[in-house]
């Protein structure tokens, strides 16, 4: 299978999670990615044979793969002269730099289209480019605050912490969103010709996410609250987490239609008062008691395997470790690894955009810093002679 | 093209493209598509027809609305209702013609159940092999899980989210997200998808069967944490620790009893010593370095927990955001669309409809520069767009339309616009 984005080259001056997460996807799917990063000082040397694998060199792995690599000073005029030379041959340029860096660094979206008019500048920010807030830098744990889902996030106990999503939403929606975005201005480049401004703030991804919950919030008189840990969306009772035998959490979320299939695999009783879901609602405390205490008989993955042979949803809750390596995920492929040394495997997560039926180019190690300066260069026709005077002058490494 | 272009709810990139969605009420579907109309493309619903004749919906003045009619506008804006029985030969019959004029179809059904409506990819594309078809499902449709349903906290706990989401005390459950994540993260990941393989089929021509597995998506989310998770580190629900060190961190409670959430990476941390009142803590042997405030956690907590204390969270806001440093009220929902900032980006929005116009939706927040955002189209009532479909993008004439509906092959309401819909979650 010829990847899908090939022909398609985008410039990444992106850093930390909220940019390069998209560009690592889209690199997957073919795009040519160009990480464009600051010239400095020699890359830190690899890591002993053995050693634990570091933060850093995680960010590399996951962010970074799938990637070319170039060391320019975008400060510099020559070193901004060669990024415009490459605009002339790209597809997109894509940053996450505060609202403003690229206006003075010379380089939003009218800077670039006036090289290249069908480039595509896709700008991901905390909160947007205008307003009081546009220069507030934001972190992950503030968007998510802000934008209303920590409120609906925590024990249910009156007056508890309320808890941010563990994994880092606020920056991963943005770049999917950019993603999306950035494909989407592709597309009209086809009708029309020219490329455009792509703009993403963070908090504007948080607030999208709330969907169905701003009507009934604005219009519907809903108030929202974090929700009882032990009831479902829809008030699906029993729901939520249990502690099993082997002190691991089970979740349950048995519908209606699951009850009776659950309550064999549970070997409970008949019991008027849990007959129907609203005598279920009703007695929920009794029910949830009776539970607690019948789910500590077995280990979660005995539950889990019960529940799942009669179709009845329950899941353990898996730390990462083990959400990859249950036989759904390890059967779809989702954990891929790469042996950097004898002996020494990375892993990493894999691409969720599955193609059916056909196969994908394997996902390519990261790059150090610079690795593909020159040959990037010679591919515009920088000749080594001009590419070494770059260097000499710090524009380029 | 024009005629597919014309009943889009808005203009857009996606222009001229055809999307007919096969989705049941849940966020991994309708979410999705809801994406592509709000990008210009003309999605259609194809909906059951209902059972006798629906009253139309009718709302007493200044009543709220009903919460599920605001759920379905919360999902369903910029879309077209066609209503269609897919299991009567006249209806597969129109349903193979608007395929044949798709780009894109979106299903979010079980696969078993995909199959049995035969609107699994390959069964749509033996009709026409160049579109793009999306087939969402929880575990996706490989590997031993694959037929078993799903709801939202399973998938939460089996993609590893709760584990790294709750307050921290070993007593307390592991918490889900707030937001149906399993669902919507799913659907970002499909609409991806979906626009590369609109890319390929312009530039090749070819079809793609997208499979996309709510688990997956869960799994792709831990992206930097995977490396280490599988090299001995464990990664916990720590809420007064951030993604790399910071400190301080997390929720701390205000003079006003509200919470006010801080992210102080070191870079900060001089600042945030002179916002908390504090300045002396710039050079306390405790707190200098983000490795000496780790060892000192649990002072540095109470300290940070004292200081913030002696103000509401709204004073603490207005501070934080003159010194442009990390820090936020935990906002509900209503107050989180009260932010300055929302108006500005336009990211709450309104209808020019009789039930729409008492709600208010979200925002798109991907804002293109050459495609300004001017409103959106109201979520269709129940087969509103049905005559819509078939005589603009099928031809048919009246007769032919009655005719179809007096079969109950198709369905549209005669009386008024109806919302009332058979809850399919």
């Amino acid at each position: 299978m010829t990847a899908p984005l090939a022909g398609l080259r985008l410039l990444d001056l992106s850093t930390v999670v909220a940019g390069p997460f998209a560009t690592q996807l889209l690199g997957h799917l073919g795009m040519e990615v160009i990480r464009i990063s600051p010239p400095r000082a020699e890359a830190p040397p690899p890591p002993p044979p053995g050693a634990p694998i570091a933060e850093a060199e995680a960010f590399a792995w996951a962010l970074a793969r799938d990637k070319r690599s170039i060391r320019l000073d975008l400060k510099h005029p020559e070193g901004r002269a060669a990024f415009l030379d490459l605009v002339r041959v790209s597809d997109i340029v894509y940053d996450n730099f505060r609202p403003g860096v690229m206006r003075r660094l010379g380089l939003d979206h009218a800077a670039l289209a006036a090289v290249n008019p069908r480039i595509i500048a896709c700008s991901i920010s905390g909160f947007g480019g205008e307003g009081p807030w546009a220069e507030v830098a934001a972190y992950d744990v503030t968007v998510q605050a802000l934008g209303g889902a920590m409120s609906i996030t925590g024990t249910g106990a009156p007056g508890d912490i309320p808890c941010r999503w563990g994994v880092p939403v606020g920056d991963i929606a943005g770049s999917l969103y950019a993603a999306i975005g950035l494909m989407a201005a592709l597309e009209a480049r086809e009708t029309t010709g020219r490329g455009q401004a792509v703009e993403v703030a963070l908090l504007d991804c948080q607030l999208a996410l709330n969907t169905y919950r701003v009507p009934q919030a604005f219009g519907a008189g809903v108030a929202f609250e974090t929700p009882s840990p032990r009831r479902g969306g829809a008030g699906a009772v029993p729901y939520g987490p249990f502690r099993c035998g082997d002190g691991n959490w089970l979740v349950i979320a048995v519908a209606s239609k699951f009850w009776p299939a659950f309550r064999e695999v549970l070997d409970l009783p008949a019991d008027p008062r849990f007959a129907t879901l609203a005598l279920r609602q009703r007695h929920q405390a009794a029910l949830d008691a009776l539970l607690e205490q019948r789910f500590l008989d077995r280990a979660a993955a005995a539950w889990e395997a019960a529940l799942i042979a009669r179709g009845v949803p329950a899941g353990r809750v898996q730390d990462i470790e083990g959400a990859f390596t249950q036989p759904q995920a390890a059967a779809r492929g989702m954990l891929l690894g790469f042996e950097t040394a004898p002996g020494r495997m990375i892993r990493v997560a894999g691409n969720p955009i599955r193609f059916d039926g056909e196969t994908l180019p394997d996902s390519r190690p990261p790059v150090p810093d610079g690795a593909d300066t020159e040959a990037v260069l010679r591919a515009i026709g920088y000749d080594p002679a001009r590419i070494a005077a770059l260097r000499a002058a710090g524009a380029a490494a | 093209m024009s005629a597919i272009a014309g009943l889009a709810g808005v203009k857009g990139p996606l222009a001229g493209h055809l999307v007919l969605e096969m989705c049941g009420d849940e966020p991994s579907g309708t979410f999705g598509t809801q994406i592509l109309a709000d990008l210009g493309a003309t999605v259609v619903k194809i909906e059951r027809p209902p059972e006798g004749e629906p009253a139309p919906t009718r709302l007493p003045e200044g009543a709220p609305v009903p919460p599920a009619i605001a759920y379905f506008f919360g999902l369903n804006r910029n879309k077209r209702s066609l209503c269609l029985d897919l299991k009567q030969p006249r209806g597969r019959e129109l349903f193979e013609a608007l395929l044949q004029m798709a780009s894109v179809t979106y299903d979010n059904h079980a696969p078993p159940v995909a199959r049995r409506l035969r609107i699994d990819p390959d069964s749509l594309r033996a009709v026409n092999p160049a579109l793009v078809c999306c087939a969402v499902s929880g575990f996706g449709r490989t590997g031993p899980w694959s037929d078993l349903p799903t709801y939202d906290a399973t998938i939460q706990a089996l993609g590893g989210g709760m584990s790294l989401t709750g307050t921290g005390r070993p007593e307390d459950p592991p918490v889900r997200w707030g937001h149906p994540i399993g669902g919507i993260g799913g659907a970002l990941y499909a609409v991806v998808g979906i626009l590369v393989a609109l890319r390929r089929r312009r530039k090749a021509g070819q079809g793609a069967s997208l499979d996309i597995a709510l688990l997956d998506a869960q799994l792709a989310m831990h992206a930097y944490r995977v490396p280490q998770a599988f090299s001995g580190t464990r990664f916990a629900a720590s809420p007064h620790r951030g993604g790399n060190g910071a400190m301080p961190y997390g929720p701390f409670r205000c003079a006003d009893g509200r919470w006010f959430v801080l992210g102080i990476t070191a870079q900060f941390w001089p600042r945030c010593c002179e916002l908390l009142g504090h300045p002396e803590w710039r050079e306390d042997p405790r707190f200098r370095t983000q490795a000496d405030r780790q060892a000192h956690e649990a002072a540095l907590n109470a300290a940070v927990a004292a200081a913030m204390a002696a103000a509401d969270a709204g004073t603490w806001q207005a501070r934080f955001v003159a010194a442009g440093i990390p820090g936020a009220r935990v906002a509900s929902i209503p107050e989180a669309f009260a932010h300055p900032h929302v108006a500005l980006r336009g990211m709450l929005a309104g209808f020019e409809h009789p039930i729409g116009r008492r709600l208010k939706v979200a925002g798109d927040p991907v804002k293109l520069s050459a495609h300004p955002q001017r409103g959106f189209r109201a979520a269709p009532g129940l087969g509103a767009d049905t005559l819509a479909v078939l005589r603009g993008l099928l031809g048919l004439d009246e007769a032919a339309c009655e005719a179809l509906r007096e079969i109950r092959a198709v369905w549209w309401p005669r009386e008024g616009e109806v919302y009332d819909r058979p809850s399919v979650v």
